[in-house]
């Protein structure tokens, strides 16, 4: 198992070089640049502009101080100043080599946007929200998901199960764009139980976890009602069954693990999606994660935002489905890894 | 299975009702206004770097320029100077307040405290803090986005800004303490009022600059001067600003003491801010243009409801180097087909105004259709479709041989303009038109290369200038200009107004050029002037803004 995960680390490696190098060839590929206006720039403040982000460099060389900043640690002493070129994600401080030294690590660049804001701020200040909201949602979308879907197998073709995989259809089948206004305009303006929108204080999550794991929750439902019924169906079952075994045991302990895999499969992807921010829901009730910066920043060509994010987005997908395969060989006793 | 929802939904009340106990509390006045962001975040508060709308209200509230435009007439007024302007309008000397306090925000006493300097004494601004403000402003380095508009107006300025100039050749003197000389670089009238509304143009705190370089207007740096400081920024979408009452600034004539103790800027959509108007959680809202029939039919919105002049109008710009806009006639004629007022009242519909003339009307100098009723183009679909087969007819083509296309960057409100201009085109002229988008960016850098673009222009400065020198359509800006058109008669007019003393003499001027760009030569199509719609609670009392920035210390909240 160990070897197992330390060879996917290695690949998670090359991923993020491989989606690195694309991003960066596409984004050059597309016209226009971060430092446009309606107004046109004047040619002194592109030349300054150019020379401070490093854009003027022929692009091999951009690319390689890109990774080169990310991937290679350094150590600072008392000269170091934060600045938006030299702003770093793990800053260790070193007292036995002497006062100030620090180990500094990852350094994603500079928003060229905004131009008071460094990547590793929006890592540092915009993802926790955003994994906030992606973990509570994805609470939800399970914790009304599965039940619905077990429920629903264990009375098939009755009203319990029209009626749960009706919810579950609306679930699939009402965009978060049409249900998130709804759901804050009925709580927020119209009964005012709910803030509408807005971050800070423990209710303003309800909403928006409720809207984005609600959507999620019907395709668990599915998925877990589907694979449950053919699990149930399996010889095993029927032998635990014929040993006398309670229902409630045959079902929750013998048969929902086994049928557990498509879900887990689809939560991994799931995870990764949710946690590195989800434009739409953020936008409609205000969330300040990283949904919108995803979207913006390929708008605005702010390429270093963009290189950042998506790498971000990468590591994280690559990271939940490793969690994925390991969960697997501990729901499935046959799965093992060499 | 009926536990865990009941259990659920017990959590949910508890949590509903515990926000509700928040919001109820008592504490300092509070107003709260939504703010629709272009991109996730208010993009900067650094006089020298802002170029939008969102960060030039901030930064014209924490800080006080040396003159001021009021907000409700446009006209010119001090700001933290008074101004005297020699014979020749060449020299503009201004007086600083005395003893006016650096401040910044305190947050772990809560409170907003003098700015001390390194003997213990309060720092004041000073003449020198404004000369380094405007020198930064227009220093290549700062690659301020709004230098390449203030350095022209400063002797020096221009040769300084393309790095050809040095620092001590830039016409702005520190006489004293509180006395700062600005030599115009051309002899204007205009030159007081673009320093007073140029935000570069502000007292900025060097020492901090130099010791905090571009972190220097996060809120734990930031000091300013302005009736309201700022006290917490959460950035990125669904972020707010906050700022607070500065009780060290004295109040002035025009800029008096808050009553407000706190100003939120929410960053949100339209869409929301209206939700959350109609919670009551926020006092003050901009309008979504598709929801004006419903506001209109509420009893409470509709008292709420404003409506006044907005800041910019909106073209279409044709490509002069493409036939068939190669040739006058056929610029005119489509300008001409294009029926302004179904398109503002009907298709639009959110109190825009059809637009004859490209200057907008409320800037200083403007030649207003009032003014001049005969001025400009008008939609006139018979002598467009004649004009029309008279360049067909000369040139031996029919409307057949053209396929164009209307570029536009990618938005429904955009897009539904195109095709009612489409139809309108087809069914006057006969032509086949395509459309076609792209995203901000792309659409910015590519325009130039389609036979039409639609595009908007807002002023930056509130005088006619801005709107026929700084956009490019004079000649000394060419490469900038999509339509690629220059013309020697339209610079030549531009340029006399520019140094005509008087607004009678200035506003006949442009009343010329204005009619050469959209009507004897139409290079471009302008189609209306925006308007500004928001939504005020009725405990706001407020004054209304006209030039984009609201002046919060001269509102108040009666509860």
């Amino acid at each position: 198992m160990a070897k197992f995960i330390v060879r996917r680390l290695l690949w998670l490696a090359v991923v993020l070089l491989v989606v690195s190098a694309i991003t960066f060839v596409l984004l050059r590929a597309v016209p226009g640049g971060p430092f446009q206006t309606e107004r046109g720039v004047p040619e002194p403040v592109l030349r300054a502009l150019e020379e401070k982000f490093n854009l003027n460099a022929p692009l091999i060389d951009q690319y390689l101080k890109y990774l080169s900043d990310i991937l290679v640690p350094t150590i600072t002493g008392p000269e170091y100043r934060r600045t938006l070129t030299t702003d770093f994600l793990i800053n260790i401080d070193l007292p036995f080599l002497g006062e100030e030294a620090a180990f500094r690590w990852m350094n994603f660049g500079p928003s060229l946007r905004v131009r008071s804001r460094t990547v590793n701020m929006i890592f540092t200040e915009n993802l926790p929200i955003s994994i906030q909201l992606g973990s509570a949602a994805l609470v939800v979308a399970i914790a009304i998901g599965v039940p619905l879907g077990i429920v629903a197998a264990l009375r098939r073709n009755t009203w319990v199960d029209y009626s749960s995989m009706g919810v579950a259809i609306i679930g699939v089948s009402v965009p978060i764009i049409v249900m998130a206004p709804i759901l804050q305009y009925i709580f927020g303006a119209v009964w005012k139980v709910l803030p509408a929108s807005g971050w800070g204080r423990p209710e303003h999550i309800i909403l928006p976890a409720f809207t984005l794991g609600f959507a999620q929750s019907a395709l668990m439902a599915r998925l877990t009602r589907a694979s449950l019924l053919q699990v149930l169906n399996e010889d095993y079952i029927r032998t635990a069954r014929a040993k006398g075994l309670s229902e409630r045991v045959v079902v929750l302990l013998h048969a929902l693990k086994n049928s557990l895999i498509p879900v887990v499969t689809v939560i991994g992807p799931l995870f990764a999606i949710l946690v590195t921010g989800t434009f739409v829901t953020e936008t409609i009730f205000a969330v300040p994660g990283m949904g919108r910066y995803f979207v913006t920043s390929v708008g605005n060509r702010d390429f270093t935002v963009v290189m950042g994010t998506i790498l971000l987005y990468a590591a994280f997908l690559v990271l939940a489905n490793l969690v994925v395969d390991i969960v697997y060989a501990w729901l499935d006793p046959r799965i093992r890894y060499t | 299975m009926k536990k865990i929802f009941g259990l659920l939904l017990l959590g949910l009340l508890t949590l509903a009702l515990a926000g509700g106990i928040v919001a109820a509390q008592d504490g300092p006045v509070v107003l709260v206004t939504g703010r629709q962001m272009g991109s996730s975040d208010i993009p900067t508060i650094d006089p020298a770097l802002a170029e939008d709308v969102p960060s030039v209200q901030i930064i014209d509230q924490i800080f006080v320029g040396l003159g001021r435009i009021n907000e409700e007439t446009s006209a010119v007024e001090d700001g933290i100077a008074t101004v005297s302007i020699s014979d020749d309008q060449l020299v503009l000397t201004y007086s600083i307040m005395p003893e006016i306090s650096w401040v910044r925000y305190n947050a772990d006493s809560g409170a907003v405290e003098q700015v001390l300097d390194a003997d213990g004494n309060p720092r004041y601004v000073t003449a020198q803090d404004f000369a380094y403000g405007i020198l930064r402003g227009i220093a290549a380095e700062t690659a301020a986005p709004y230098g390449g508009v203030l350095a022209p107006w400063i002797a020096g300025g221009e040769a300084f800004f393309n790095g050809e100039g040095a620092a001590e050749d830039v016409g702005v003197r520190v006489v004293d303490e509180y006395t700062l000389e600005i030599t115009a670089a051309q002899p204007s009238a205009v030159t007081e009022l673009v320093m007073a509304s140029l935000w570069l143009v502000n007292a900025q705190p060097q020492w901090l600059i130099e010791e905090q370089a571009d972190f220097w207007i996060n809120p734990e740096n930031i000091t300013t001067y302005g009736p309201f400081a700022l006290k917490d920024w959460v950035r990125g979408d669904g972020g707010s600003l906050t700022m607070i009452k500065n009780p060290f600034w004295p109040g002035t004539a025009n800029i008096p003491q808050p009553q407000i103790d706190e100003v939120v800027f929410r960053f949100l959509d339209e869409e929301v801010q209206l939700t959350e108007f109609e919670a009551g959680t926020i006092d003050v809202a901009e309008m979504p243009d598709t929801e004006l029939e419903r506001v209109l039919s509420n009893e409470a919105l509709s008292a709420a409801y404003f409506t006044g002049p907005g800041t910019c109008t909106y073209y279409y710009g044709f490509n002069v180097e493409r036939p068939p806009f190669d040739d006058v006639r056929a610029r005119r004629a489509f300008s001409m087909a294009i029926d302004r007022d179904a398109l503002a009242n009907d298709v639009l519909g959110a109190g825009q105004i059809p637009s004859n003339l490209w200057t907008l009307p409320t800037l200083n100098a403007a030649p207003t259709s009032e003014a001049y009723p005969e001025l400009g183009i008008f939609s006139d679909p018979e002598a467009a479709s004649t004009l029309w087969n008279e360049y067909l007819t000369e040139t031996g083509q029919s409307a057949a041989d053209f396929n164009l296309t209307i570029f536009h960057n990618e938005s429904s409100l955009h897009g539904t303009i195109a095709q009612a201009v489409q139809q309108m085109w087809a069914e006057t002229l006969g032509v086949s038109v395509t459309i076609a988008t792209a995203d901000f960016a792309t659409y910015l850098d590519t325009r130039g290369n389609y036979d039409v673009f639609r595009a908007a222009w807002c002023f930056d400065y509130p005088d006619s200038h801005n709107f026929h020198y700084d956009v490019p359509f004079h000649s000394d800006l060419l490469a900038e200009n999509d339509t690629h058109w220059a013309n020697a008669e339209y610079d030549s007019l531009i340029d006399a107004a520019f140094v005509a003393p008087t607004v009678e003499e200035r506003t006949e001027l442009y009343a010329q050029a204005d009619n050469i760009l959209v009507n004897t030569e139409a290079a471009i199509a302008p189609m209306y002037y925006y308007v500004t719609n928001d939504l005020t609670q009725p405990w706001v009392e407020r004054t209304h803004s006209f030039i984009t920035r609201e002046r919060y210390e001269k509102w108040s909240i009666n509860r």
